[in-house]
């Protein structure tokens, strides 16, 4: 369905930068408070093309406070360095919206 | 009109952007060399100044700016972490 993925498309947008303000306003608190402990992990995606692949990892490193580091394509996995330790569905909100629109 | 609505949005924006990146002055002041992977702390802090500057763009009518600047801000972020990540110095 091509439709659904134009919608995809634009939810993914709106997701987006939703996420990027929220991000901005969080750093900036913890630039003022000093509670930073940056973390390296690695989470597992479900995309399988390399082209929504480098999409979600532009989108991580475009989020502050997250920070794509290494791709691996093969393993699908994806080395982050976080602020703060956090959760995967945390890290990557708009996973499910990049497979509705490309994969 | 002086003080009509778009030219009050445009300032709150633009003040907004400079609070913005005063913070990022003071965050890559504050935290010193002797924490933990403190280079991954500084560059998500300079990302905040990215925000700023994507916002400053939109806002003084230059769009075309802001989507290049959208789009090419994380290829430099990546290539200082990968090249920190993988370098030839030892580090935690």
């Amino acid at each position: 369905m091509f439709l659904m993925r134009i919608f995809f498309g634009i939810a993914y947008f709106v997701v987006l930068i939703f996420e990027i303000l929220k991000a901005t306003m969080d750093v900036a608190l913890r630039t003022l408070n000093g509670n930073i402990d940056p973390v390296v992990v690695e989470i597992e995606t479900v995309l399988k093309r390399p082209v929504s692949q480098t999409i979600l990892a532009n989108s991580i490193t475009l989020t502050p406070g997250t920070l794509s580091i290494d791709l691996d394509s093969d393993r699908q996995v994806i080395k982050v360095a976080s602020i703060v330790p956090r959760k995967k569905e945390d890290i990557i909100p708009f996973e499910s919206y990049i497979k509705g629109m490309l994969e | 009109m002086m003080w009509d609505l778009i030219t009050l949005i445009r300032s709150t924006i633009l003040i907004i952007a400079s609070i913005l990146v005063i913070l990022t002055a003071i965050g890559i002041i504050r935290f010193k060399d002797d924490r933990k992977k403190v280079l991954y702390a500084r560059i998500h802090i300079l990302g905040i100044a990215d925000v700023a500057c994507i916002l400053a763009l939109l806002v003084l009518y230059e769009p075309l700016l802001a989507v290049t600047y959208f789009i090419l801000v994380p290829f430099a972020s990546h290539a200082i972490a990968n090249a920190y990540y993988y370098g030839e110095e030892k580090h935690d």
